[in-house]
């Protein structure tokens, strides 16, 4: 990302693929990536980017860009490096590359510098899901189904739906979505039209309250700027070594690997204690969604009993967290 | 999100992302020696630089496809 504009390429940074479709005046056809929380590739298929090129490409015939007010400008030049944190994230780097996370990351922190950070920063970017739509991976502005009592669901959006358009914006694309849903304010009516049986309808999603979040944040790399993690690695047990270990079959079980963090080993955590409780939660986790439990629901300087099961014995454990961030 | 570092006029705009352009393809940046690409091996000549990339869809006629991907 070193140089990029960011005041013309805005996407969800915590994104390990995303495509756009331009034309040579920095304007945009349509946008393509994005994930769900439960797959990183949900939404990237060979089918619906071959379509989405032929679209395009008809599109590029009339000059038809989106011309709507959810499009950037790019009219003046924000980079990376001009991002206040940035410089001292990559003081101690040997490779100066930027990553696209990086740029997140380094935005959320100068947000904490200024005392204006929120842990709802880092839901940037809802989905189709986030207002309960589920689409179509190939076509990608079809609803194949709608959750109920879910605002899509109250505008009157069925499945078989396509989605056309978002406040004037063109909705070819999960990205397209996406990128309208960033865009708008927590609570407000968002329009939508959309084709049913060759006629066009129109809605509105009545958004309000954290219909931002999702409920598995762990695979986002800006994660960790939310709020204090536990300082270790581990793995996963797997079925038969918790049977084995008399853990049921979708309770926690988590065997630490490698502990870096002082807190950590304050709270008296060892390599190759295998974590069956956190915080009074049993439920299964991955070692993401154990990293991200504190960063989420835990503040610098709280604390949170852990039990590990340490050869045959259970040992309950406190760890007390950093009273700020430990680099 | 909000961002609040300030902005750069926009004449600063193209000097900067033809500076860029050179720490991506440039033989003779120091900054370039450290940013080192991982070209794509395949039928397609990705083009690593946006004004570049800007420049050749003018000349053709053709539309962009700008993909951003993660070198870890």
């Amino acid at each position: 990302m070193n140089g990029i504009n960011l005041d013309l390429f805005q996407f969800e940074y915590d994104l390990t693929w995303m495509a756009f479709f331009m034309d040579d005046r920095d304007r945009f056809y349509a946008r393509y990536g994005g994930r769900v929380d439960e797959d990183a590739e949900s939404h990237l298929t060979q089918q619906s980017l071959a379509r989405l090129m032929r679209q395009v490409v008809d599109l590029h015939r009339t000059r038809a860009v989106q011309t709507s007010r959810y499009e950037p400008r790019g009219r003046n030049l924000r980079t990376p490096e001009q991002i206040p944190t940035m410089a001292a994230m990559l003081r101690e780097r040997k490779n100066k590359c930027i990553h696209c996370h990086d740029v997140k990351v380094a935005q959320l922190r100068h947000l904490q510098n200024l005392g204006q950070f929120a842990r709802e920063q880092v839901f940037t970017y809802p989905t189709p899901a986030n207002v309960g739509l589920t689409t179509d991976p190939q076509r990608q502005n079809v609803v194949t189904a709608v959750t109920a009592n879910s605002p899509a669901a109250r505008s009157g959006i069925r499945a078989g739906d396509r989605l056309t358009a978002a406040d004037g914006q063109r909705i070819l694309t999960f990205g397209d979505f996406s990128r309208v849903l960033e865009k708008t304010p927590r609570r407000s009516r968002l329009d939508v039209v959309f084709q049913r049986g060759g006629k066009s309808l129109t809605g509105s999603l009545q958004l309000a309250g954290n219909w931002r979040q999702t409920s598995d944040p762990s695979w986002r790399e800006s994660l960790h700027v939310a709020g204090p993690n536990c300082g270790l690695w581990g793995k996963q047990l797997s079925a038969a070594d918790k049977n084995k270990r008399g853990i049921a079959a979708g309770a926690l079980g988590l065997k630490v690997t490698f502990i870096w963090g002082a807190h950590t080993r304050r709270a008296g955590l060892q390599t190759g204690d295998i974590i069956v409780a956190l915080d009074g939660v049993r439920r299964e986790m991955t070692i993401q969604q154990l990293h991200s439990y504190p960063m989420l629901k835990k503040d610098y300087g709280d604390s949170m009993p852990i039990i590990v099961l340490r050869g045959k014995r259970q040992v309950p454990l406190t760890m007390r967290f950093p009273k700020q961030p430990v680099d | 999100m909000h961002l609040s570092w300030p902005p750069i006029p926009t004449i600063r705009c193209c000097a900067l992302l033809l500076a860029a352009c050179l720490l991506v393809l440039g033989h003779h940046s120091t900054a370039a020696e450290k940013i080192a690409i991982q070209p794509i091996a395949g039928t397609i000549n990705w083009i690593y630089s946006y004004p570049e990339g800007r420049q050749r869809a003018r000349q053709s006629g053709k539309p962009l496809f700008v993909v951003f991907r993660c070198e870890r």
